[in-house]
């Protein structure tokens, strides 16, 4: 009888102590996350106080955490991007496709943060980073709004600034919502279909690169009330055929190609292209590619923008929570 | 003779067949009638069904249609350049491409786009030019070490000078690659050739060339059949051989390099067709260049249509097609010969 007593009581302050552990790691504010966003064990130091940032979305969602000043160095993509200006100037830049290991352990950051797209060669480019005993925090490239907002969450408690991350989170959310409340008042009958075009084909490179099912992108067009003509393709980044294109005759073109000159009218004149919707009713639209493309909080501006495009009326009292 | 004009109006009949086939397979099918309807309202300005899009129009006639003719073109010109560089060095593995042309046109567009140089003239032209450019001057050196070798320009010489160059400018291909790793996949996809997104005003240069070329390699059938006894018979029967040679050489290389700029580097079909062609049609160099073409159009025309149908929406560049499909089938009629 004792013998019993005893062991419930111990088993009771048993699970009482676990608990409380449990809820201490997750509750408190400088807790360090375990594992990065692909899933790979990483120790976070409890201060950081300098970041290489290898993704020019990484580096976005820093500057807007107001961490910019900790960055001390980036790849050379964000460098091109438009706040790149906020950076400290003349930092040193990195290929994210082939860093140079070397030099990122040479700045001894706390932490770098990378893309997806760095492992897509097949090789771990960081591995002698990661030896080098640096935190190297991988982001694979969201499929989702949702993993969005869990990559900058991930970010935000990787540097101590999750507060900031939650604020990020929480505008996101009430765009969002905005959003999907004017494209559920669009009747179905008047949905358009959309394509999404990454590069203008020419007739050296005449393959349409667009965004299949299983892509943050897709979910946007979902999310303004567009069909994407590439959603049912089970490759993320498929590219069409030209006579895909004409024969699926999207409604609007979007396209997110910022390099090409003059890229709205090199679609409507395309030869062969001219029987498709949205080159007859000119709705050929070029947005932001550098929002759209990098999959951070600049997304949501991105659907906002396909929106008032897509649908002029209905979305032209939507305005962006930020 | 007139075994000659059927087997002629056959190899016609049959080609165009095939183009039709090739126009009507696709992404979208579209049959054979409406295929004839869509060709003479744009031809003819006849009426159109009502029951036929204007996408469909738009596939057929602006898509498909120059696309399938491009490809038969190509191929043609290739077998033809085949049969020639074949006959004039008396090597049956030989063809154009032997002479560099390929490599060359390769380094050259691979230059353009690495440099990303721009001549607003020529607009969708400049990567084409470019090519045709480099194809040149490759040939144009293999012939000057070859003649500064030996002044009558021996086969032996030429073949080894033109495998030394193509090694060179291929190496130079590499280190260029190697070295601007965010154009690696335009030019690998370049160098396996493709015709893909090419519109009639490509057709149309092309199908000159062809007409040209054909007509005036077929006016050499004689010095052809000549040439292929070799060098010092083609002498003892009135024929120099070496100025012979030269003019047809330069004749070829002009006329693969053109096409070669238009699609890519597409291998085989200048290697296959000649000898199917002499398979089925002797060797007289009268039938056998102009026959050559058709042969070489209808067998780069399926492989093109395998190339875009077989992993749709995925496309196979035409190159590893022609590859895949003319290896066995070379190996098939080598054998059944003997």
């Amino acid at each position: 009888m004792k013998k019993k007593v005893l062991c419930a009581a111990l088993s009771a302050v048993l699970s009482l102590t676990m608990l409380a552990g449990c809820g201490g790691s997750g509750g408190s504010s400088s807790a360090k996350p375990a594992n990065d966003r692909a899933g790979n064990a990483i120790t976070v130091p409890e201060k950081v106080e300098s970041i290489v940032s290898m993704a020019p979305s990484a580096t976005e969602v820093l500057i807007s955490m107001g961490l910019g000043d900790k960055i001390v160095a980036i790849d050379t993509n964000s460098a091109y991007m438009s706040f790149a200006s906020e950076l400290k100037a003349d930092l040193p830049q990195f290929d994210l496709m082939n860093p140079d290991n070397e030099a990122i352990v040479a700045l001894s950051p706390d932490i770098v943060f990378t893309t997806g797209m760095s492992y897509s060669g097949g090789s771990d480019v960081y591995a002698a980073v990661k030896a080098a005993g640096v935190c190297v925090a991988d982001i694979p490239t969201p499929e989702s709004i949702s993993g969005i907002e869990e990559d900058i969450r991930f970010i935000g408690a990787c540097v101590g600034a999750s507060d900031k991350a939650d604020e990020i989170v929480q505008d996101m959310e009430k765009s969002i919502k905005d959003i999907k409340d004017t494209a559920a008042s669009i009747p179905d009958g008047d949905k358009k279909t959309v394509l999404y075009v990454m590069s203008v084909p020419t007739s050296d490179y005449p393959d349409v690169y667009t965004c299949g099912k299983g892509t943050y992108m897709d979910e946007v067009f979902t999310l303004v009330g567009l069909k994407n003509i590439a959603g049912d393709i089970d490759y993320a980044w498929p590219a069409l055929s030209e006579e895909d294109v004409i024969s699926k005759n999207p409604d609007v073109i979007i396209v997110g190609d910022n390099y090409t000159p003059d890229a709205v009218n090199a679609i409507l004149t395309k030869s062969g292209w001219e029987s498709i919707s949205a080159v007859q009713n000119g709705e050929v639209y070029l947005i932001d590619g550098d929002a759209f493309n990098q999959p951070n909080q600049g997304v949501i501006d991105a659907a906002l923008e396909i929106g008032n495009f897509a649908y002029p009326d209905d979305f032209d009292d939507v305005a962006p929570a930020a | 003779m007139n075994k000659a004009i059927y087997k002629v109006i056959t190899i016609i009949i049959l080609s165009l067949l095939i183009l039709a086939l090739c126009v009507g397979i696709g992404s979208v099918m579209i049959s054979p009638a409406k295929e004839l309807q869509i060709i003479t309202h744009k031809l003819f300005g006849t009426q159109l069904d009502p029951r036929i899009t204007q996408a469909d129009v738009s596939i057929i006639w602006t898509i498909r249609m120059p696309r399938a003719i491009l490809a038969f073109l190509t191929g043609g010109i290739l077998a033809v350049c085949g049969v020639v560089t074949q006959s004039v060095l008396q090597n049956p593995l030989a063809s154009s491409y032997t002479l560099g042309v390929s490599s060359g046109a390769a380094l050259g567009a691979a230059i353009i786009t690495v440099c990303e140089i721009s001549v607003p003239i020529l607009g969708a032209f400049l990567l084409p030019a470019g090519g045709f450019v480099g194809g040149l001057i490759t040939v144009a050196v293999v012939m000057v070490f070859a003649r500064r070798f030996d002044g009558n320009i021996s086969t032996h010489t030429i073949i080894l000078m033109g495998m030394v160059v193509s090694m060179f400018t291929n190496a130079m291909l590499t280190f260029i690659s190697v070295l601007s790793s965010e154009h690696e996949h335009k030019l690998i996809a370049w160098s396996m050739g493709s015709f893909n997104g090419k519109r009639w005003y490509h057709t149309g240069i092309l199908f000159a060339t062809a007409l040209i070329g054909v007509v005036i390699l077929t006016g050499f059938h004689r010095e052809l059949d000549i040439l292929s006894f070799g060098d010092d018979k083609a002498m003892s029967l009135g024929v120099d051989a070496s100025v012979v040679k030269r003019r047809l050489i330069v004749i070829s290389a002009l006329l693969t390099g053109i096409s070669v700029c238009f699609t890519g580097t597409i291998g085989f079909v200048d290697l296959i067709a000649p000898h199917v062609t002499r398979r089925f049609f002797g060797a007289s160099h009268r039938l056998v260049v102009p026959l050559s073409f058709f042969l070489g159009g209808m067998l780069m025309s399926i492989s093109d249509l395998c190339a875009r149908t077989l992993l749709s929406p995925l496309e196979l560049p035409v190159g590893a097609v022609t590859a895949l499909i003319g290896a066995p089938f070379f190996v098939w009629l080598y054998f059944r010969r003997h």
